[in-house]
């Protein structure tokens, strides 16, 4: 029998004291506590009067209210282990269904949720997953072990992308209704982290098959699904049941409103037909900072803006006009004349900074025009150079100025750049072709994000090797020492030696951390931006009044 | 020869349908691969390739499209693999949504405009005639899309009267429904203008002046039925463009229409569901086309003598 070295909370954590990550993912701001706005009915949508009602500072003794949430586009779909929007997931993980562990709200810490204590063998090959006792799904079902491995092996065969974060050929010993021993066959440390991202279905829904999960979601969070109408909503209400008591669900019923178009979505903001708008816009975030009635909340995510670079795609393969291009861009000017100084840190790690497995490499490269011209000189490539950079309107945001603005800054230097508009499922499907394959652009601008707080899943999926082209056997051995080493200084350790590599291969220009802002009115309390800035949680969001 | 004449119209119905049906099957499949958005960043090409595979998109573009083509014909348009549900069952949910729109947009457009038309073609070169016609103009230069924002600007924002988006009451349709009808107002002032002052100037308005009816009577009793043919065949026509033209409308006010419907389902490459959408508003463009033509037919008898 192993030794389990963990203790039962994350609070007073030994070996999880690496895992309980930095507190750089500070929250902007809080959840207003607010003025004397009221909410009009939603039903008939008479918005004639916003009836006024007084702050409160604590939540309601039972659900009360409805809370109308702006979706920004339609669910792609409701089986949760398929969907990956802000649209779809982040409406069911925290509010339909739960994950054994999560990370805690202001904090990257994880701390157990369904399960109330989980520890690994020191070699990370055994995990243990105690479960709480009396959680029900909300078909009545009773949350096991069973259940919880009915759900991994569910999200494994789907074929979706959160299956990839469970282990291959993992064995699940469900014997005890209440613990779940997970073997695997090499260490796998991100155990705890990759969990956090699965949900766990009620097996009885797993049962009925992939349509009904798709069709009434069923989990065991303070939330449960009433209904999805195409184009119009879905619409969630409180579980009364809830096996936590004293944090939720306050609110009688959640609305999300499907409002694809950026500047409705703020409309009805503005015009109190929605209580919350997440991820608007920097420009539009900057008009509503004026409005009394609405709060708007800022912080870092776990997404990086970057641009990343084919490096076996020439000229791309010279070094130093991949290090030329990273001098010749100046980040700090990006993020003042177009995120209009609602940016993140900005810095040369290829991990968003305070996630597991960051560490600030040596090697960095500030705006340096001068050294860039040096090091175009040294490169050996006649002048100018012509490179494509491919972006995608598809996906929203600032990404045609950040194009246009950096062609004008490498041009300075003698880097002839092309901006290249591609639709978002040709450059994903480019972009996570083998790396091996020819690339039609040169570089890419888009981001990534770290689902799962850690850099690690990353390595695992060998995102530098495809996404990059990045073939360096240094890196490729370090890659594998990380996820074959347990959790601990020597870990950190190797990410440190990472990072310094992948800095001096220079495979990306990371531009900054992307900042997630949230705008709602303030009338609506309790709200906690999630720290991943892609899935909150309204268990703990009450009405003022 | 009436049968003929109409049997010979939906045969053409029935080719421009089957052209509907392989160019959007086409095309919609040329945009990508549902697994391209579904795999999200996280999926390597072998598992795209496979989550395509399990969709069913792993299989040549013809046998796929042959298939299709059976289905269409015995009514099975595919599935929404987003949500299991009939393609066809979801595009006719919507379309009710957008009728109501349109048609409400089209009744109120109409009647602005003959109020308009009838008031100018009584006051013919009057000043307040001229002023119309210049202001009108105005009206028509205005984008829909502008028009639809300034609406919410001031209708539900500033005076918050009106709900900007969904459709949750009547009171929804007031500014999607101004927004689609206000656009159409000249145009179709125009058209009855042109028509009430044909009308007006015919030998048998004069013979009417003549016999002292008054000019009201005139009008209304009889100049304005009489412009309702030719009229009628312009409006029909203008329902299908409507359909096509909410679609900017239906998204700037999440109106849970078509509009919507195929923005959403381009997005998640929800190819069912997106060809379902362009066979169903095609076969409602032929279906109209043909009204138009019987209402033609019963109203005007030469057209029926030219058929015959």
């Amino acid at each position: 029998m192993p030794t389990y070295t963990l203790p039962r909370t994350p609070q007073s954590a030994e070996i999880y004291a690496d895992i309980s990550r930095r507190g750089a993912l500070r929250l902007g701001a809080a959840a207003g506590l607010g003025m004397t706005i009221g909410l009009p009915a939603l039903t008939g949508c008479s918005l004639g009067s916003t009836p006024a009602s007084r702050p409160s500072s604590t939540p309601p003794a039972r659900p009360t209210g409805v809370l109308r949430v702006a979706n920004n586009a339609e669910p792609q779909t409701l089986d949760p282990t398929v969907a990956t929007n802000i649209a779809d997931v982040g409406i069911l993980m925290h509010n339909v269904y739960e994950g054994l562990v999560q990370y805690r709200g202001d904090t990257n810490e994880l701390e157990p949720l369904l399960a109330e204590h989980f520890e690994s063998s020191p070699d990370a090959r055994e995990w243990i997953f105690r479960l709480r006792q009396g959680v029900t799904f909300h078909d009545g079902e009773p949350l096991t072990s069973s259940a919880v491995k009915a759900s991994f092996d569910y999200a494994k065969a789907s074929r979706g992308a959160y299956g990839y974060f469970l282990p291959d050929g993992a064995t699940y010993d469900d014997s005890d209704p209440t613990v779940l021993r997970i073997t695997t066959p090499t260490p796998f440390p991100d155990m705890a982290r990759n969990v956090s991202v699965q949900k766990i279905i009620s097996p009885k829904l797993i049962r009925a098959g992939a349509t009904s999960i798709k069709r009434s979601p069923a989990g065991t969070g303070p939330f449960r699904f009433v209904s999805y109408r195409t184009a119009q909503s879905v619409v969630l209400e409180a579980n009364q049941n809830y096996w936590r008591t004293g944090s939720g669900p306050y609110l009688e019923r959640l609305e999300f409103l499907i409002i694809p178009d950026p500047d409705g979505r703020i409309s009805a903001l503005r015009s109190g037909s929605v209580d919350l708008v997440l991820k608007v816009t920097p420009t539009n975030s900057l008009g509503l900072r004026g409005d009394q009635n609405i709060v708007v909340t800022q912080n870092n995510s776990w997404t990086t803006s970057k641009i990343f670079l084919y490096t076996k795609t020439p000229p791309m393969d010279n070094l130093k006009l991949r290090e030329a291009l990273s001098y010749a861009i100046d980040r700090q000017a990006l993020i003042k004349s177009i995120l209009r100084d609602v940016g993140g840190e900005s810095n040369d790690s290829w991990v968003v900074p305070g996630l597991y497995g960051y560490h600030e490499p040596a090697t960095t490269y500030p705006y340096d025009p001068d050294r860039a011209r040096q090091l175009i000189a040294e490169s050996g490539l006649p002048t100018p150079i012509s490179i494509n950079l491919a972006y995608s309107p598809d996906v929203g945001g600032p990404g045609e100025q950040l194009a246009q603005a950096i062609s004008g800054m490498v041009k300075e230097v003698g880097i002839d750049l092309t901006v290249v508009s591609k639709a978002g499922g040709e450059l994903g499907k480019v972009h996570t072709s083998p790396g091996g394959n020819p690339r039609p652009w040169h570089a890419m601008l888009g981001g990534r994000t770290f689902i799962t707080g850690s850099a690690a899943h990353c390595i695992a999926l060998q995102c530098l090797e495809r996404e990059n082209q990045l073939e360096d056997p240094r890196l490729a051995d370090l890659g594998k020492q990380v996820l074959n080493t347990a959790n601990g200084p020597e870990r950190l350790q190797l990410f440190a030696d990472v990072e310094q590599r992948v800095a001096e291969l220079a495979p990306m220009v990371t531009l900054y951390t992307e900042v997630a802002l949230h705008a709602h009115r303030n009338t609506v309390q309790g709200f906690v931006p999630p720290q991943d800035g892609l899935l909150p949680s309204y268990g703990s969001v009450y009405l003022a009044g | 020869m009436v049968r003929r004449y109409l049997l010979s119209r939906l045969l053409q119905g029935v080719i421009v349908l089957f052209g509907a049906v392989a160019i959007s099957f086409v095309l919609t499949n040329v945009i990508g691969k549902p697994a391209d958005v579904l795999g999200g960043p996280y999926l390597t090409e072998e598992q795209r390739a496979a989550l395509n595979a399990e969709l069913g998109y792993d299989r040549p573009l013809l046998p796929r499209f042959l298939d299709y083509l059976q289905g269409v014909a015995t009514g099975n348009f595919g599935t929404s693999y987003r949500t299991d549900d009939s393609a066809l069952a979801l595009v006719l949910n919507a379309l009710p949504n957008t009728l109501v729109l349109v048609l409400l947009a089209l009744v109120v457009a109409v009647l602005i405009a003959i109020s308009l038309a009838t008031f100018s073609a009584r006051h013919r070169e009057h000043r307040l005639d001229r002023l119309l016609r210049r202001t009108i103009g105005v009206l028509q230069g205005m984008p829909e899309f502008w028009l639809a924002l300034m609406l919410i600007l001031i209708f539900s924002v500033q005076l918050a009267l009106f709900p900007s988006f969904g459709f949750y009451s009547p009171s929804s349709l007031v500014l999607p429904a101004a927004a689609l009808a206000l656009p159409l107002v000249p145009t179709l002032f125009r058209i009855f203008r042109g028509q009430l002052l044909d009308v007006l100037s015919g030998d048998f308005v004069e013979a009417m002046r003549a016999r002292g009816l008054s000019e009201r009577l005139i009008v209304y009793r009889h100049a304005l039925p009489n412009t309702t043919g030719p009229s009628a065949t312009f409006i029909a026509l203008q329902l299908g463009h409507l359909i096509g033209g909410s679609l900017i409308i239906e998204t700037i006010f999440s109106w849970p229409g078509i509009g919507n419907l195929t923005i959403s389902s381009v997005q998640a490459r929800d190819f069912a569901v997106v060809q379902a959408v362009i066979i169903v508003v095609a076969a409602f463009y032929v279906l109209l086309n043909l009204a138009a033509d019987l209402i033609v037919m019963a109203s005007d008898p030469r057209v029926r003598v030219g058929v015959s």
